[in-house]
């Protein structure tokens, strides 16, 4: 496996002070990112990047920022497919929603 | 409330043969765009693709359906495999009933979850006493 970093590069806030993510150099080597790994720099609100250091710390930005990027990307990808299976084949009964709604949310 | 919709064999394959099994299809539709809205994870476990794949023309549907379409395949591992075993024997199973384990051990592991399947009676039993599975059947 290739090493690499994914830099997470914060906004300047309205005081000026240094970016809260721009020093992390996080090393992606976990379990979760098995394919080769390549640096990428993204923007990110201030206060954003504080809560999500706080929350994960600053080695676990990388493979935080890699599963919001890959849950992103699926729910794009799934949407576009739904939408492409109603044109194709009509749109989905609203009782079969409702029933699959309620399976969903039962307990 | 559910994070993660893991299809089984039937799911898959309704989507996969929507023309062809629309009743079934509109079902596993209704699902995944229950899923979509609740921004749940969808995922096949891998075993289920030995019950789908036979070669030829079916495996290029299935395969459409799989790439790029924001449906995963989550890859069986040591601990999935052996919680798939103790559930076969919890059920009084054989292993004629292995990728019905591998599933529900799939979606324990994404627990809460839901679980679209076509075979009610033998998920029911593998999954019975698991917290956060539920079913619907397509």
């Amino acid at each position: 496996m290739q090493k690499g970093s994914v830099a997470f590069v914060a906004r300047r806030d309205h005081t000026g002070r240094e970016p809260v993510g721009a020093s992390i150099p996080t090393m992606v080597v976990d379990a979760a990112m098995p394919q080769p790994a390549v640096k990428l720099s993204v923007s990110v609100p201030f206060e954003l990047a504080q809560a999500v250091r706080k929350r994960v710390g600053e080695r676990g930005v990388s493979s935080f920022v890699a599963r919001a990027l890959q849950h992103e990307l699926e729910r794009t990808e799934l949407g576009t497919y739904l939408d492409e299976l109603d044109a194709k084949h009509g749109p989905i009964s609203k009782q079969a929603i409702a029933t699959a709604r309620r399976a969903w949310r039962r307990r | 409330m559910a994070t993660t919709l893991i299809l089984d064999s039937e799911a898959l394959n309704a989507l996969a043969r929507a023309n062809e099994r629309p009743v079934l299809a509109e079902r596993a539709r209704a699902i995944l765009r229950v899923a979509y809205e609740e921004r749940a994870l969808v995922r096949v476990p891998a075993p289920v693709l030995a019950e789908v794949c036979r070669g030829g023309r079916f495996d290029a549907a299935v395969e459409r359906v799989l790439n790029g379409r924001g449906i995963g395949v989550h890859a069986l591992d040591d601990a999935i495999a052996k919680r798939a075993g103790s559930l076969l024997a919890r059920a009084k199973l054989t292993s004629e009933h292995a990728i019905d384990a591998f599933v529900v051990a799939t979606a324990a592991a994404h627990s809460p979850a839901v679980i679209a399947t076509g075979d009610r009676t033998d998920l029911t039993r593998l999954a019975s006493g698991l917290r956060g599975l539920r079913l619907f059947v397509v």
